[in-house]
């Protein structure tokens, strides 16, 4: 792998990391759901057109059970 | 309608970034524990951009906070009053959690396999096969544990989530802020010891894997 590609790597990591962190972790209060679990999957789908390789996000993504698991607080 | 950005043991300083539709971020106390918060007319979008500024504002209170919970994008609360009434719902738990991340860190690694090399046709019978591919993804369950074991001994807490094929380990780990650079060598010990293995380390970041307070491993 070259230094480009370890570089660009790591900023689609770091995105990635970012947007799961904003979507599926940090503390949940009860109060109204605004973003349902169609609307991740909807920034997800965004993400992958951000990212310049598709095989890197889907190499990288976790399987679909961590969502199923962020569903509940 | 109010989001929410963190939650603070203290109030921190204003905070200088703009919040969603650059809306301005307000702290607001509730029993002893200080709300990062905007207001807005609608629910904001789930959009890109407002996940980024969401982050940016976490970001920004945790710079100068020594304890914050990030709050999870998406959810929205009517009033200051529906807000005040979660709060209090579990003002212990979030006191425990504020406690337990104070003066710390969250970092991340994600631990990329190549993929499986094509299964050459020496496997004579269905049963080889099955009996090569178990093999292999035993050693690579005991591969991503030991970097895990490696990774969580450098750590005060930490959180492993589902794997695939090729994603070997993604992982997050609770780090005291002073303890970063030790965790990079550890990380940089493991990339020397398993080339094969690309070991992507990212942070520092607001600890929003632990915000929710589940128990270690039950991620």
């Amino acid at each position: 792998m070259t230094t480009l590609d370890q570089q660009t790597l790591a900023q689609q990591v770091t995105l990635l990391e970012l947007v799961d962190r904003v979507l599926n972790k940090g503390v949940v209060l009860s109060g109204d759901i605004t973003l349902s679990v169609a609307g991740v999957d909807l920034v997800y789908v965004g993400l992958r057109l951000m990212l310049a390789s598709v095989g890197t996000l889907e190499q990288l993504h976790e399987p679909e059970a961590e969502l199923v698991h962020a569903a509940g607080p | 309608m109010i989001h929410l950005y963190a939650v603070s043991a203290a109030k921190a300083e204003p905070v200088a970034t703009s919040g969603l539709d650059d809306a301005p971020v307000e702290w607001h106390e509730v029993d002893g524990l200080a709300l990062a918060l905007s207001r807005h007319a609608a629910a904001p979008p789930g959009t890109e951009e407002s996940l980024l500024r969401h982050a940016a504002v976490v970001e920004a209170i945790a710079e100068r906070a020594a304890a914050v919970l990030p709050a999870r994008f998406g959810v929205a609360f009517a009033d200051e009053a529906a807000l005040e009434r979660s709060v209090r719902e579990r003002r212990a738990a979030l006191g425990d959690v504020l406690d337990r991340v104070r003066g710390r860190i969250e970092l991340g690694v994600r631990v990329l396999a190549a993929p499986a090399p094509a299964e050459p046709s020496s496997a004579a019978t269905g049963g080889e096969y099955l009996r090569a591919r178990l093999r292999e993804t035993t050693e690579r369950e005991g591969l991503a544990s030991a970097i895990h074991d490696a990774l969580a001994a450098r750590s005060e807490d930490a959180r492993r989530a589902p794997a695939s094929p090729t994603l070997l380990l993604s992982a997050a780990y609770l780090v005291p802020s002073d303890g970063v650079a030790d965790f990079r060598e550890t990380v940089h010990g493991l990339e020397l010891a398993h080339p094969a293995l690309s070991i992507l380390c990212t942070g520092p970041w607001p600890p929003y894997s632990f915000a929710s307070g589940d128990a270690g491993g039950a991620s």
